[in-house]
């Protein structure tokens, strides 16, 4: 009986059971959500701490930097010299620090395709055997070969033809240079003379027809007859052509000459080809110039050479970082291999499929040695002391390149690798950092690394996903306490609505006999019913909608949430998009959430329900007793408050916690945006073109065009750019057009002028490694050699001072040891000699000088000196200058018209100065091919979002793998601002709430506690009380509670927090405003009720 | 002794301005087959004593003795389901439930079948001359003479020997109230019911056994036939 009739008070009030029913179930749902996503965005962060490393990546960046197998590079070598290596380590961010080697090598029988053949420098080298069948009539024959005049075979001419007798080498296999083709010969010659294209005579030495000679040289092909060009080793420095080419035979007979360079001719030899005139010349007193057998062993080692690292980690190596590179059969290397350094070798799948060869099988792999000097890949078979090692490898993995077309060669690194002096990397360290700390790493190693060390950092994305996951949670977070908070407030209103409310029929059930029990039963049976049933659907729609919810919100805090990073110097090349993670329902949790609210619900019903059972006869108030002054309202208010006792207390204790809560909440919102400000006021963010790893920000190419796109953007208030040139110091002018050469000219003629049996050469990356820059920029302050980086330390002659660099006179400032070297003094006009690669294409690789090419010699004034470290070497001088200077010497540029026009670009680059002395502002505009570097200020540091999207529409990117990069060196600004704008987001959405709980608040405590004297309302206005009157009673009541609590809220607010600020006084009143807001709802609507209703119904 | 007693009883109670003595060393005797009267000016304690009688609460001192036993020592939700129904002027009929249903709830109480007790209650029903039309109302529904004679079948339903009145007639225009004091009048001589009623109204002192006056907490025997 005590079940039906408690089903039916709730089937027979379907308007209360709707509502509640409904109330629950958005409650539930919400609080399933809320804490189910809590729950997987922190079980989501610690997968992904898990599954994600943070690699910082140390380099050196040397002078032939990105190369990452350079040249010996001496400043490399002083900055390393007794480098500490724990400056490194710090337990609180660091897991690991590895540090792996690389070599060059070869694998057995392994030839490279195209695609994949590394850059060399024997790029075309022959060597060749043939005989000459055609020796051309010059007197009378159509010159030919005269294409080649202009493109760097100037002082070649055309010889004759010739049959290939034996291609002892020839690059790619080129199936033109096959034995018994026919092919032009050309040979050096001298004596050029006036006119360069007189071919009479003069050459280097001749051939003769029917004789057969081996010889050393390139190839060219681009045109349809294959053209050999008779080339030395070493360049025009030793005239002896036996070095480079030499006789085997003359018109049958195998020539040759002893050691003394004695002809002779032993033995008539028609027939034999060229290994068997090889071996009649070994066999005998013959004279034979091994150089030949070395020359092609060196070019085909160096052609086919692989880059082989020995790695402790895998996993730290970049491309594997980056997901360039896959294992796609087969495993890493264990950790048993790595500590013991066994031959297990991972290779790319083109290498595997080209040799047939996979998962354990075995390979012949051998690692060159390089030497001090010696160091370039391309030279260190034969200079060095040939193979380190040479030793069967299996392989254990075979990985798949997914964008770089590149097949290194990795094993693990043994013990002995450490006592080699492999090929030098640039490559310093790569640093396992716990995920998440790579700020704090940085900041807390950045003054300890020598000056051209720099640090990037790759996450795979963590730093984005934490960021948006830390704000999943904390989104979750904050809406779980708004729902705690509205479920206890539902429930509650629920228990007095469902309990409390049925006050009279538990009375008349208990007169009728009903016991307590029972009719606490009746009462809990209704409200459980309602709960469970309103829950269960509330976790089904929870589990239901928990993905869609938990993706929506994993969007909204990806687009808000984590920091910016885009372009962030320290993270260049590293914001790649992390993977979407998969959040797991948790339905556990979820249902633990669901059985909570039931719980919460039969708790508040039961305190409720002993409430009502245990209320002993309730007390007789007569209206008289209370009604003294009818017609005075306001002192009827007094009286009212005073004599209500504790429910007095009920209203300005909501008001005091209210004011309290706004006041600090509203004070610390503001005091966060004040943060914000500050930090967006003291940030120094600097943008700067970088290249791909961003490490460098000099010695770059960048067109002038792109530069006009930042300038344009509308965001950057000033640039700075800067011109570099390496140059040769040559002496000091002194006058008329002489130059005294105060020291020899050994540089470039060392460069150009190896040793006899070393062959050697000229490379860019040798000339970069050997010879200096001279810098023109605007302003010392903002050079981007120098970021972050300590300033130089100037002294200026007289009448000199930092704003030189915005001149254009012939001036500069040099390095100290410059000055000792060469005993200069202040004042003194030094020559310069700079140098200009022929560009073949920009950015990388090896360009050969041809000698006499790219030279500009001009004279610049000292006008100070600055204290050189680390062999610093480097001139500044100011841009305009450089503009000035260099646009004259543009004129050799023509003949390079058949390069890369991008190089040479002359866009209208506008620049902008203010006179500081009379605020004159002026333009100027600058014409010059690619600049060094550039720089920009930003005009208002709050911009830098919208300054990224604009980069991202120009076509930028921070991505590894686009052509033009930009950093920008914020400092962790992004970070620093996210964090607390994150706050202030939530804040932001948390106001409205509570502005609106503030009238909802207002509201029901004005509703119930004026409807507790409804019958005293009917009275007074049965008593002639008009609306107005009786309306003005009970608003002024509560308003005076209201301003008393607030009052007090305020005083204590200001105690916690210290300070009133604008926004808090406005929250105050706003709290204010909307409390007198509900109030005057709640009174007008009891005002409203039939009097005659209220007083003709008794409550016993 | 009669089937109650009240026994020297005092009752007082404290609100926030005063103590009030409700009653004052009241004793009487009430037996069945009589109607009782108790009657008085507001605020003299009739109502104070019925809830006495009723066991809603316990005397200061004295004892209220049913069958000559205490409701001190009784169990007062039995005694209230068992032994004594209460009438009163707001009719206290349970809101959720219909007229039947209303009637039905003291029968169910007592352990009845539902179908059972539908059958009793509309009998019950019927017996104070509602029609039948009324069984399924609510109590919204109904006036206020047909409230008060759903309760009275309600009491009868309890099955019980003594009916507690509060001013049954008081929210009854005049012919309702003399209808259900016929009712209360025959329960009593017919049906030998003990029928106390607190009124302040004197025509139904008028019909009645036996009369008390309450003033000021004090009881005093007016008129016995």
């Amino acid at each position: 009986m005590i079940f039906k009739n408690s089903i039916k008070s709730i089937v027979r009030t379907p308007g209360k059971t709707t509502l509640f029913s409904m109330l629950i179930i958005i409650i539930t749902a919400f609080m399933c959500l809320s804490v189910g996503i809590w729950g997987s965005s922190v079980q989501t962060l610690k997968e992904a701490d898990e599954r994600y490393k943070t690699i910082a990546n140390i380099e050196y960046v040397g002078a032939t930097y990105p190369d990452e197998i350079g040249m010996y590079d001496p400043n490399f070598a002083i900055a390393m010299k007794d480098f500490d290596y724990s400056v490194f380590e710090n337990e609180e961010y660091v897991e690991n620090i590895d540090r792996f080697e690389a070599f060059s090598g070869r694998i057995d029988d392994f030839v490279p395709n195209d695609k994949y053949k590394l850059d060399s420098p024997y790029a075309n080298k022959l060597v060749l055997a043939f005989q000459m069948v055609t020796v051309y009539d010059y007197e009378n024959a159509v010159p030919q070969g005269l294409e080649f005049c202009d493109n760097g075979y100037e002082d070649y001419v055309f010889y004759g033809l010739a049959k290939v007798i034996n291609p002892i080498y020839t690059y790619k296999n080129a199936k033109k240079f096959d034995k018994g083709m026919v092919i032009r010969v050309f040979v050096p010659r001298v004596d050029i003379g006036d006119d360069p294209y007189h071919l009479n005579g003069n050459y280097a030495f001749t051939l003769e027809n029917n004789c057969t000679y081996i010889a050393n040289g390139e190839m060219n092909d681009t045109k349809s007859a294959p053209t050999f060009f008779i080339k030395p080793f070493t360049w025009g420095q030793d005239d002896r052509y036996e070095t480079f080419y030499q006789t085997l035979a003359v018109s049958g007979y195998y020539w040759g000459h002893d050691a003394d360079r004695n002809d002779y001719l032993p033995e008539y030899v028609r027939h034999l080809d060229t290994e068997e005139l090889i071996n009649k010349a070994h066999q005998s007193d013959f004279y034979f110039n091994e150089s030949f057998e070395k020359a092609a062993k060196e070019y085909e080692e160096v052609n086919n050479s692989l880059r082989v690292y020995a790695v402790n980690d895998l996993n730290t190596v970049s491309k594997f970082e980056h997901k360039d590179y896959i294992i796609q059969e087969g495993r890493e290397f264990t950790q048993e291999e790595y500590s013991s350094g066994k031959k297990s070798v991972i290779i790319n799948n083109a290498v595997a499929k080209r040799l047939k060869v996979g998962i354990g099988d075995k390979i012949t792999l051998r690692l060159r040695k390089g030497s001090e000097y010696w160091s370039m890949m391309e030279q260190s078979y034969t200079y060095g002391t040939g193979y380190l090692e040479e030793a069967e490898y299996e392989i254990v993995g075979i990985y798949k390149s997914t964008r770089i077309e590149e097949i290194d060669v990795y094993i693990p690194k043994a013990e002995w690798m450490d006592d080699t002096d492999p090929v030098i990397s640039y490559n310093i360290a790569n640093i396992t950092l716990k995920n998440g700390t790579a700020e704090e790493y940085f900041a807390h190693i950045r003054d300890k690394l020598p000056e051209a060390m720099r640090i990037s950092v790759y996450d795979g994305g963590y730093a984005q996903l934490a960021g948006t996951l830390n704000s999943m949670r904390e989104t979750a977070v904050l809406i779980s306490a708004i729902c705690a908070l509205s479920t206890v407030a539902i429930l509650v209103l629920f228990a007095y609505m469902f309990i409390a409310k049925q006050k009279q029929s538990v009375r008349t059930m208990r007169i009728l006999g009903t016991t307590k029990s029972e009719t606490r039963r009746y009462l809990l049976i209704g409200v459980l019913v309602i709960t469970v049933i309103s829950a269960c659907i509330g976790f089904g729609v929870g589990i239901f909608t928990s993905d869609e919810i938990t993706d929506m919100v994993y969007q909204n805090a990806l687009s808000k949430g984590g920091a910016d990073l885009r372009y962030s110097d320290l993270y260049i090349g590293s914001t790649v998009e992390p993977e979407s993670p998969r959040f797991e329902t948790p339905i556990l949790i979820m249902a633990y959430v669901a059985l909570s609210i039931i719980a919460l619900a039969i708790i508040f019903s039961l305190i409720s329900a002993r409430k009502i059972l245990v209320q002993g006869r309730e007390k007789r108030m007569t209206l008289s007793e209370r009604m003294t002054a009818l017609s005075r309202a306001f002192r009827q208010s007094f009286i009212s408050i005073w004599r209500n006792g504790a429910k007095s207390f009920i209203v300005p204790m909501v008001s005091l916690v209210l004011v309290v809560f706004m006041v600090v909440f509203f004070g610390i919102q503001s005091g966060y945006l004040k943060q914000i400000d500050d930090i967006y006021k003291n940030a120094n963010v600097m943008i700067y073109f970088t290249n791909y790893s961003g490490k460098l920000t000099t010695g770059l190419s960048i067109p002038a065009t792109s530069i006009n796109d930042i300038q344009e953007s509308g965001f950057v208030s000033a640039t700075h750019l800067m011109k570099s040139y390496k140059y040769i110091y040559k002496g000091v002018y002194k006058g008329d057009n002489e130059t005294e050469f105060n020291v020899y000219d050994h540089e470039l003629n060392e460069l150009a002028n190896p040793g006899r049996d070393e062959i050697k050469v000229i490379t860019k990356s040798l000339v970069n490694s050997k010879l200096s820059d001279i810098m023109f920029i605007d302003s010392l302050q903002y050079n981007p050699e120098r970021l972050n980086r300590a300033p130089l330390e100037v002294t200026y002659a007289d009448g000199f001072d930092e704003s030189m660099f915005l001149g254009n006179d012939n001036i500069c400032i040099v390095p100290d040891l410059l000055m000792r070297r060469y005993e200069l003094n202040y004042g003194d006009e030094i020559v310069l000699d700079s140098i200009k690669f022929q560009p073949s294409w920009i950015g990388r690789g090896s360009d050969i000088i041809p000698k006499g090419y790219g030279e500009y010699f001009f004279r610049i004034k000292i006008a100070g000196s600055y204290k050189s470290e680390s062999g610093n070497m480097n001139i500044y001088a100011p841009l305009a200058t450089g503009n000035r200077l260099f646009q004259y010497a543009a004129g050799w540029s023509s003949q390079y018209a058949n390069y890369n026009v991008e190089w040479f670009e002359t866009a209208e680059v506008k620049m902008k100065h203010t006179d500081e002395w009379t605020g004159e502002e002026f333009e100027y505009s600058v014409f010059v091919p690619a600049y060094s570097s550039a720089m920009f200020e930003l005009n208002d540091n709050r911009e830098i979002n919208k300054f990224k999207d604009k980069l991202d529409e120009l076509g930028y990117s921070s991505d590894l793998r686009q052509v033009r990069y930009i950093a920008i060196n914020d400092g962790g600004l992004a970070s620093s601002v996210n964090n607390i704008s994150k706050h202030v987001d939530y804040m932001n959405t948390l106001s409205p709430v509570i502005y609106a709980l503030t009238v909802i608040i207002g509201f029901v405590s004005s509703y119930l506690l004026t409807r507790t004297r409804k019958a005293e309302l009917a009275v007074m206005r049965s008593l002639g009380s008009g609306k107005i009157k009786t309306f003005i009673m009970f608003f002024f009541e509560q308003m005076i509670l209201c301003l008393i609590g607030s009052a007090l809220g305020v005083i204590i607010g200001i105690i916690i927090y210290g300070t009133l600020t604008s926004m808090q006084i406005i929250a105050v009143l706003g709290y204010f405003v909307c409390y007198a807001v509900g109030c005057m709802i709640a009174v007008s609507i009891m005002n409203r009720v039939n009097v005659l209703k209220i007083l003709s119904t008794r409550e016993h | 002794m009669g089937i109650l007693t009240l026994d020297n009883v005092s009752y007082n109670y404290r609100n926030r301005y005063q103590i009030t003595y409700a009653l004052k060393n009241v004793s009487c005797d009430f037996e069945t087959g009589k109607i009782y009267a108790i009657i008085g000016k507001s605020g003299s304690g009739k109502t104070t004593m019925l809830s006495l009688l009723a066991g809603l609460d316990l005397p200061t001192t004295g004892d209220v003795l049913f069958n000559g036993e205490s409701t001190a020592k009784l169990n007062r939700d039995r005694y209230r389901r068992d032994d004594v129904a209460v009438i009163y002027q707001s009719f206290n009929l349970l809101p959720l439930l219909t007229a039947v249903e209303n009637v039905m709830y003291p029968i169910e109480m007592h352990g009845e079948k539902s179908k059972n007790a539908r059958k009793q209650a509309e009998d019950m029903i019927e017996s104070v001359g509602l029609p039948e039309s009324i069984r399924n109302r609510y109590p919204t529904m109904m006036s206020g003479g047909e409230q008060q004679r759903v309760a009275i079948a309600r009491a009868l339903a309890s099955n019980t020997r003594i009916i507690l009145a509060d001013e049954p007639t008081g929210n009854l225009d005049t012919e309702n109230g003399r209808n259900v004091i016929k009712i209360l009048k025959e329960l009593a001589h017919d049906k030998k019911y003990c029928v106390i009623i607190v009124t302040h109204d004197n025509s139904i002192a008028d019909e009645s056994d036996v009369v008390y006056k309450m003033s000021d907490g004090v009881l005093t025997l007016e008129k016995e036939q």
